[in-house]
């Protein structure tokens, strides 16, 4: 059933080693975009307005304690923002040799496409709201993802979905494996990054391989695939404060930002977005206790 | 060592407690016949969506056989709980009866979807309806 883990484990890792940094962030990037099928079948369902109601009306489900609907906010806060994602895109940064004149793509990027992200999760949140709950269905896999795609484009919708849902974690394990090498090489002061040759930054790429391997491994077990992604990401949103405040700190400090540091409307926004973060990270591990990680 | 600590906090908070009175006896037991309701509400709409040819053999086959994982896992956690008086007993088989039917049907789908035979898997599904409010059926009784 799982026999074909340790071929992808190898397709990432050759994945890795071979293709250029800025090469993976566009090819996947761009054809993750397969995902948007979710915002259009939502909107071809013509079902929408059912949302409305319930979106205007910010309360728990029937049936849902207050501590289970903020255990999941915190799941989602987590998902849409994890603190390895700071590494890959810092490193990034440093590995495609940014400038000033990359600040409009990646206020693009920030402006444009991390809404496109939201809209998307919406979409597929949406989809479940509307063909799934309605019967009792709970998301507990992927697959059940697919159904409401597939019930209003059938086929061919199911596929761009599949293609789009491949690609997307296809293109998180990448980031992931690579995340864990810049992490633990810039901690411990390595060389590390794609921009050099392999040979000049071997412990980097060693960290990459052995953390293929273990996430192959881990996957080759019995454990849910699913849970185990629910519990990295509740425990990484409790992490959050520790690599937003540094940003944070870095943001506001002219050595590093020359004239382009925080102006004080966006440093309003900023620190109360940090006070959030450490609300939520606060009251993580209580609620995860409290609910029974959401049970 | 933090990591392991982790592993084990998050292996200990998602353990299945045992139910200690009635009222919580019948909670798992609502429980499972939701989380059952779920799976067999899956199969359901996968088994639909075939019909009207909206999705792909291997899809059918894999989706199918994680519903009846997931009823196999829920059937298996419940059977595992001990129940504490009498109240419970009666709980406890009214709901294992319609356990039974719901593996052995979602079980009897992922055959037919493996051996991609559309007359077979529409009569293997022709339970799933009255499961369905057999499942619900339970849920409000013992809420």
């Amino acid at each position: 059933m799982r026999a074909w883990l340790p071929l992808v484990a190898l397709l990432v890792w050759l994945t890795i080693w071979r293709v250029r940094f800025s090469a993976i962030e566009k090819f996947y990037g761009l054809l993750g975009l397969a995902l948007i099928v979710t915002v259009i079948a939502l909107i071809h369902s013509g079902q929408t307005h059912i949302l409305w109601p319930e979106a205007k009306h910010l309360a728990p489900p029937k049936g849902e304690g207050l501590p289970t609907y903020f255990y999941f906010g915190i799941a989602l806060l987590g998902a849409a923002m994890t603190p390895y994602e700071v590494f890959i895109f810092s490193s990034g940064a440093v590995e495609e040799g940014w400038t000033r004149a990359d600040l409009m793509v990646n206020r693009a990027n920030v402006y444009i496409g991390f809404p496109l992200g939201g809209i998307i999760s919406l979409a597929l949140m949406g989809g479940a709201a509307i063909f799934l709950a309605p019967r009792g269905i709970s998301v507990s896999h992927l697959s059940q993802v697919g159904l409401p795609v597939s019930a209003v484009f059938g086929k061919i919708g199911l596929a761009i979905l599949l293609f789009g849902m491949g690609i997307a974690i296809f293109g998180a394990a990448l980031e992931t494996a690579m995340s864990a090498g810049y992490i633990l090489s810039q901690y411990f002061g390595w060389q590390w990054g794609k921009f050099v040759r392999p040979s000049e930054a071997p412990r980097f790429h060693l960290t990459v391989l052995v953390t293929i391997l273990l996430g192959a491994c881990l996957a080759l077990t019995t454990v849910d695939p699913v849970k185990v992604t629910e519990y990295s990401i509740v425990l990484s949103a409790a992490a959050l404060p520790l690599t937003y405040f540094p940003i944070l700190v870095v943001a506001n400090d002219p050595d590093y930002m020359g004239d382009k540091t925080n102006s004080p409307p966006l440093n309003a926004i900023a620190f109360a977005y940090l006070v959030l973060l450490l609300v939520v990270a606060v009251a993580t591990i209580p609620l995860m206790i409290v609910t029974k990680a959401g049970q | 060592m933090r990591r392991a600590a982790i592993f084990v906090f998050v292996a200990l908070v998602a353990c299945v407690a045992p139910a200690r009175s009635f009222g919580s006896f019948q909670g798992k037991a609502n429980a499972t016949a939701k989380d059952m309701l779920s799976a067999v509400e899956t199969a359901r709409l996968t088994v639909q969506l075939t019909q009207r040819r909206k999705t792909f053999s291997p899809f059918i086959s894999t989706a199918l056989g994680e519903t009846e994982r997931d009823g196999d896992a829920i059937a298996g956690a419940f059977d595992s709980v001990q129940p504490p008086d009498a109240r419970s007993d009666k709980i406890r088989s009214d709901l294992d009866q319609i356990l039974q039917l719901a593996t052995s049907t979602l079980s009897n789908l992922r055959i037919a979807a493996r051996r991609t035979n559309l007359v077979q898997l529409t009569g293997a599904a022709k339970p799933l309806p009255a499961l369905s409010e057999q499942l619900q059926h339970f849920i409000e009784v013992n809420q």
